[in-house]
């Protein structure tokens, strides 16, 4: 589940580095949307754990070794 | 999985050798039309579920045999989790989710076999899939419920100055899921095999070879429940996206 962490503020700093590159004004929309994409990956993987255990309720424990 | 880890002299750990695609006929780069060592373990995967669903239930008998019960197994097992995870209404995506389903347990115990090629591995295979589920769900989404798909990232309950922010994050966290979806299962078959293979190539020493047989056998046991639950999980979150495109509104 922590690829959900990664993979979010990966994005968000590619979405914030090419409006960056588009408009020039570099670090801004970095800086804003890494932060928007960190809340991203948080919502996700806090979403993927709820289902996951929910799911797995009665069931043996569905466990995801995020790697 | 061991063997080619020896050579003169010291250990050799080149554990991500397996992982390699290389031509069956004939020399040369490998093209979208070669027939590679990856072409080969996904028929055999496919012909490994056609013959476990397929074959055995031809018979359709009422005291079923051993294979036939395994396949009615997982079949009411995937038809169960679609039903309560996405609603009675995403059982006409059932064979979809089947079909994800099976084709991803049976390639990732085939890529168990000593001397298998792990095709869930490589990202090519799982991003495809995972691309397909990305597209299928957003074009169900659209196509049900029009342009009021959109809702999904528009947080009703929040406070109206933070939605646009909020509608953002949701929009991001929607691009997020295909990729950490295929992410998840490559690299878990790929650690994994690795881990097994880091082992193999110190076995070429007699010193820590009882040690290192102990712990390729540790790990093959952790792998086959690995293979296992990655599986469900893809399904799982297949059903939640699927959810989502069929009930934006919760």
């Amino acid at each position: 589940m922590v690829i959900e962490l990664v993979t979010g503020m990966v994005l968000g700093l590619a979405i914030g580095y090419g409006l960056d590159a588009l408009f020039g004004t570099l670090p801004i929309f970095l800086v804003l949307f890494a932060l928007i994409g960190f809340a991203a990956g948080v919502r996700t993987m806090m979403g993927t754990a709820r289902e996951l255990t929910r799911n797995a309720a009665g069931k043996p424990p569905a466990t995801d070794k995020g790697e | 999985m061991a063997g080619e880890a020896e050579q003169s002299g010291g250990l050799v750990i080149d554990p991500m050798h397996q992982f390699q695609p290389y031509p069956l006929f004939g020399e040369g780069p490998l093209q979208w039309y070669t027939v590679s060592n990856v072409t080969l373990w996904l028929g055999v995967a496919v012909v490994a579920v056609f013959a476990l669903f397929v074959l055995t239930t031809r018979g359709q008998k009422i005291i079923p045999t051993r294979a036939q019960s395994i396949a009615e197994l997982l079949y009411s097992f995937v038809h169960d989790m679609v039903e309560e995870i996405a609603g009675h209404d995403a059982v006409k995506f059932f064979p979809y989710i089947m079909t994800l389903f099976s084709f991803i347990l049976v390639a990732n115990y085939i890529g168990l076999l000593p001397g298998a090629f792990t095709t869930t591995s490589h990202i090519v295979v799982t991003g495809l899939m995972a691309m397909a589920v990305f597209l299928t769900v957003t074009i169900v989404g659209f196509a049900l419920n029009g342009v009021g798909f959109l809702r999904l990232f528009w947080v009703s309950s929040a406070p109206a100055a933070l939605r646009p922010v909020l509608a953002l994050i949701e929009l991001i966290s929607y691009f997020v899921r295909p990729i950490s979806h295929s992410i998840r299962l490559a690299g878990n078959m790929m650690a994994g095999h690795t881990v097994i293979k880091v082992f193999a190539a110190f076995a070429a020493s007699t010193l820590i070879a009882p040690l290192s047989i102990l712990g390729i056998t540790a790990m093959f046991a952790f792998e086959v429940l690995v293979c296992g639950i990655q599986a469900y999980v893809f399904t799982i979150l297949t059903c939640v996206y699927l959810r989502d495109a069929l009930h934006p509104h919760h």
